[in-house]
Parts: C-alpha cells; sequence; structure tokens
C-alpha cells in the first residue's frame, strides 16, 4: 500500500490589519510526495511543495485535523515515522506558533480550477486578469492569479469557499528541496 | 521532475468539512466502543463500532452511531474510527460545533479521549449492560435475488445465501414484493460474523437495487436511561484537561 511522506514544513502569518481582514491568515507548504514514486533519473523520492493548508488559524487546524486522520492507518508519515492523529495536530499548531515572515522561497496566490467548477463565476466577478488556460488530465483548468495588492480579496475568495483545497489556491516558489 | 508530482494524497483531501458555522451544537458528554468478536470479520485486525452520547437542547442524552455505520453494515477497524472522527468531529471541535460536557475542546484532546475509549472498548453485552441500548445488525433485501448466491469468502460459514437463509428462518421478517429483514443482535454469539457474510452476499453480485443493510441501536424495554446521562460523566470531563498524547 502506498503513503504519504512529509519532509518539511512552512507556515506563513500574514497580517490581518495590513489587509483590512479581521484575522491573521496563514498559509502552509509542505513538501511531500508518495513512498512509491521516484525520480526516473536520481532514484530518489519524488517530492515537491505544495500548499496544504491555508486560511484563517481555524480553517487551518480544520485542515490540520483532515489530514491527521490518514496517520493512524499509516497513510501519512511526517517525517518517514509512524505518528498519532493527535500528534500531527500538534505539530501544525506549533508550527503556525513558529509561522515565518519572511525566507528564501515565498507563497503566491494562484488559483487553478476545472473550467467548469461554480467558483469561477466568483473569479470573473472579481475583475482579475483574465485566466490562463490549460488542460489537466484531459480536463479544461483555468488558472486566476492575485496581485499583490489584491491578498485580501483572495482570502476572501478563499473564505468564501471553504471546500477548495489549499493546494488549488496557492503555488509556492524558491524553498529549499530536502 | 514535474511530471512525476503527485497530488494522490492531496486529491483525498478535497472534501474538507465546511466551517461549521450553519452546524448545530453536539455536546458530546460520553462515548463507548464496542469490540467486536475476532471473527466479525475476514480482517487481521480487531473491528469496531463506536458510539457517541450526546446531550441534546432539552436535557435528554441520546446515542448515536459515529463513522456512517448506522447508514450501511460497516464494522470499523481502529484506524477507521480515527478517519471518521478527524473527518467530522474532530474537525468540529476547532470552532467549538462539537463540545465535550458543555466545555470546548481541543481535537487532539477530543481524539485522546476517544483513544481512551478503543482502549476500553468492550463487547456489546456491556453497552447493553451499562447503557441498556441493544447493538443490532439488520440486513434487507430480496429472497428470490439472494437464493443460490455463493459467497465470495472462504472463512464465511455460509457457501450460499440458503444456508444463511435456513439458518436465521424463524427471525426473517416477510416484507412487500418478495423482501426479507433479519435483525441479529450482536450480543449473541456469532451473530457478529453472521451479519457480516449476510451482508456480503446482498452487496456481492449485479443487482443490489432495494436491498439495504444498517447498524441499529435500540433501548431495552424498560430502559429509562435516555432520560437523564450516564452518573459518570463527571469523573469522565475531569479528566479532559489532562488527557495528553506523545509529543512527535
Amino acid at each position: 500500500m502506498s503513503y504519504r511522506l512529509e519532509y518539511q514544513w512552512l507556515a506563513w502569518q500574514v497580517s490581518g490589519n495590513s489587509l483590512g481582514l479581521a484575522q491573521d491568515r496563514y498559509v502552509v507548504a509542505i513538501e511531500g510526495g508518495d513512498n512509491n514514486l521516484r525520480d526516473a533519473v536520481t532514484g530518489k523520492r519524488a517530492r515537491s511543495w505544495d500548499v496544504c493548508m491555508l486560511g484563517t488559524r481555524a480553517a487551518v487546524l480544520k485542515s490540520a485535523v483532515d489530514f491527521a486522520g490518514a496517520c493512524e492507518g499509516g497513510s501519512l508519515k511526517p517525517a518517514g515515522r509512524d505518528c498519532t492523529p493527535e500528534a500531527y495536530i500538534r505539530r501544525i499548531k506549533r508550527l503556525l506558533e513558529q509561522s515565518v515572515v519572511s525566507c528564501t522561497g515565498r507563497w503566491y496566490p494562484a488559483v487553478r480550477l476545472p473550467e467548469q467548477d461554480e467558483a469561477v463565476a466568483d473569479l470573473l466577478g472579481l475583475g482579475l486578469p483574465p485566466p490562463h488556460r490549460f488542460e489537466r488530465y484531459g480536463q479544461a483548468q483555468v488558472q486566476f492569479v492575485f496581485a499583490q495588492d489584491r491578498l485580501g480579496e483572495f482570502f476572501d475568495f478563499a473564505d468564501r469557499h471553504p471546500r477548495l483545497p489549499a493546494w488549488r489556491l496557492a503555488e509556492v516558489i524558491g524553498l529549499p528541496a530536502s | 521532475m514535474a511530471a512525476l508530482r503527485s497530488h494522490t494524497f492531496l486529491e483525498s483531501k478535497m472534501s474538507i468539512q465546511s466551517d461549521g458555522a450553519s452546524g448545530a451544537l453536539i455536546d458530546e458528554v460520553d462515548r463507548f466502543v464496542v469490540r467486536l468478536p475476532d471473527d466479525a470479520s475476514f480482517h487481521s485486525m480487531p473491528v469496531f463500532v463506536p458510539v457517541a452520547f450526546d446531550r441534546q437542547a432539552d436535557g435528554r442524552t441520546t446515542p448515536v452511531l459515529l463513522g456512517g455505520v448506522g447508514e450501511r453494515l460497516r464494522y470499523l477497524a481502529q484506524y477507521e474510527v480515527f478517519y471518521a472522527l478527524c473527518g467530522d468531529r474532530a474537525q468540529s471541535c476547532v470552532d467549538a460545533v462539537v463540545v465535550c460536557g458543555g466545555q470546548r475542546i481541543e481535537p487532539e484532546k477530543y481524539l485522546a479521549l476517544w483513544r481512551q475509549a478503543l482502549v476500553q472498548a468492550q463487547p456489546a453485552a456491556v453497552l447493553t449492560q451499562r447503557y441498556g441500548l441493544s447493538l443490532s445488525a439488520v440486513l434487507e433485501g430480496v429472497v428470490a435475488k439472494l437464493r443460490g448466491r455463493r459467497t465470495s469468502w472462504s472463512s464465511s460459514p455460509f457457501e450460499r445465501f440458503d444456508e444463511f437463509e435456513r439458518k436465521y428462518r424463524n427471525q426473517l421478517v416477510g416484507l412487500a414484493d418478495d423482501r426479507f429483514r433479519v435483525s441479529l443482535d450482536l450480543t449473541v454469539k456469532g451473530c457478529a460474523r453472521d451479519a457480516f457474510y449476510g451482508d456480503s452476499f446482498l452487496w456481492g453480485a449485479d443487482d443490489t437495487t432495494g436491498m439495504g443493510s444498517r447498524l441499529e441501536l435500540s433501548l431495552q424495554p424498560g430502559a429509562a436511561w435516555s432520560l437523564t446521562p450516564p452518573p459518570s460523566q463527571t469523573a469522565l470531563f475531569a479528566d479532559v484537561e489532562v488527557c495528553d498524547v506523545v509529543p512527535a
């Protein structure tokens, strides 16, 4: 049975005041990958940084609990080790307390959705630049990018659509690979 | 490298629970885990049925089967219990949509309470003794479609459905359209196993339209428990703040 390995974790705290929001927002990026996927050249287990949790502290904690559910059965192994769901949630809580203001890499909002997703109409109504269109596994997708001065609108959008997973809402760049 | 990026795990995390703002407040005041006999399924690990006790607005306490086990006959392994809790009630602890004994509780402490309940899991007979609740498996099907159907499992005590029908002939209740219903009391030796393999006849083949199975809790005649919370609660919730897990 395959399982997911997590190698590195990083959280950014975004001040709610600076965006005109009542609460601070958090972006949690995790470097991870499946245990049975290997790079064809190096033979090393494939891994990538992804934004896995995003939003208010409560929204991030809910995502952490959701992820934690996979720990008990061994489908998720942080640092390659067995872990209880309780310990995983504590790990993410500690991460939020130690969140960074700046580091070598950064995150940026990039909403990628199937063209037919109901949230696309909401995005079109925000007056963003025209979306980039592409295909993923044969399905038409659109990507909307929010400028840095529209982060408040971005987090509002994320709040309005809690069903959208964080990795569909934002990307990371420049983070060191393990 | 891009082609190797895998979102298999992340894809499975697409249906995160809603923010709970619209969810009703759940005050979970007690919990009990039924440990089924080792032969209750073909899995090598123990299987359980988690029961939560929720206090209603009018002060009554009602039992609730967790993990979707009330919707389909399902026995949960320990990891499935946690998966179910993390997908539902533990998330709702974050914004206090689920509270315990009227007190806000952190999700990891909530899970620790269930871990404790799993360690202390007891047979269904103890649920009956302690709470006056019967746990039973209810199977429904169409007799004509099931007769002659062979089992898919070598560990099944019934080679064909006909043997299951013979064993429980006296308990089969005839319904309209050649349908039957049978209710198996899980406190009776062998019934948890028979229900599991009986259920596999219902779902194991092509046309299962109109068939169903589920676990049910019912109050024993004369039991007045549901009107008042169990007396052990105060002591139980004194532990909430000290119940902890090994840090990662």
